[in-house]
């Protein structure tokens, strides 16, 4: 086996504070959402966010602190599930920089 | 590429608020927008296969996973099943992801949960709506992590229905 092959926890280690990090997928599919959770885990801190149309990853970055800054297209839970709760939060307080790249 | 050029912004306030400049068309007389290059220190892609080299294919749409594999500095590949190399060599034009740009691999399984990864698994709408309608307070975020963490970190297997199972992985 290849030493590519590393656990979750090694893996979401690799991500320095402060790192510009685009996320897979869109809206709820094909996104890896185990590693978000990882990283949330981790207190990963500073985080650009990249990506042109995020969901649940991204909800949960800006709820655990992870997320500073970021970089999106629309961001939605899709499928009458409503906005993102959290991003809409830290978005409204102004303690988040958003750019938004329609 | 440290720009791009790009058409129909004309009336909108993004650009303004993004700061984007603007670009003579050397051919004609339009002035296009020039967005800057935002180059990824990583690019995370969650796929249904990879083999341990990092090669990987995605079934279904890509979204924009191939373009963030090539603008990112390093790549982060988790996928559900780890196959042989041969698997993947039977039809290399399915390869969307291949080894060279990618920095490590994870054994995901149930990795995309609550989304869903084709052909795999569908979207777990209850959870995503249990998700969606939580408190945003920390405590709820820390059951939320807790409770997920031993499938994520593969220490029980994944609470998700497995339709394909696609492959030869060992």
């Amino acid at each position: 086996m290849s030493g590519k092959l590393v656990s979750l926890v090694e893996a979401a280690r690799l991500i320095e504070d402060r790192a510009v990090v685009a996320f897979g997928g869109s809206l709820l599919h094909r996104f890896p959402a185990a590693f978000a959770r990882e990283l949330a885990r981790q207190g990963r801190r500073g985080i650009h966010f990249v990506k042109p149309s995020p969901g649940y990853d991204f909800d949960l970055l800006c709820r655990a602190g992870v997320v500073a800054e970021a970089s999106v297209g629309i961001a939605t839970m899709e499928a009458g599930l409503g906005m993102l709760p959290a991003f809409r939060q830290r978005a409204e307080r102004g303690d988040l920089l958003v750019r938004e790249h329609a | 590429m440290p720009f791009l050029p790009i058409a129909g912004f004309q009336g909108s306030d993004l650009p303004e608020a993004l700061g984007w400049k603007t670009v003579a068309d050397p051919y004609g007389d339009e002035e296009l927008y020039a967005v800057p290059r935002l180059q990824p220190d990583w690019a995370v892609i969650h796929v249904p296969e990879a083999d341990a080299e990092g090669n990987a294919r995605i079934y279904g749409t890509p979204f924009w996973d191939r373009l963030m594999t090539r603008g990112a500095r390093r790549v982060i590949v988790t996928a559900e099943t780890i196959v042989t190399r041969e698997h993947l060599a039977a039809q290399p034009e399915l390869t969307a992801i291949p080894e060279l740009f990618v920095a490590a691999v994870v054994h995901a399984p149930g990795g995309g949960w609550p989304g869903s990864c084709f052909p795999l698994y569908e979207v777990d709408y209850a959870a995503a709506g249990a998700y969606a309608a939580m408190p945003t307070d920390a405590e709820c975020l820390d059951r939320h992590l807790t409770v997920t963490a031993p499938r994520d970190r593969g220490q029980t297997s994944a609470d998700v229905t497995v339709v394909y199972s696609g492959s030869d992985a060992g």
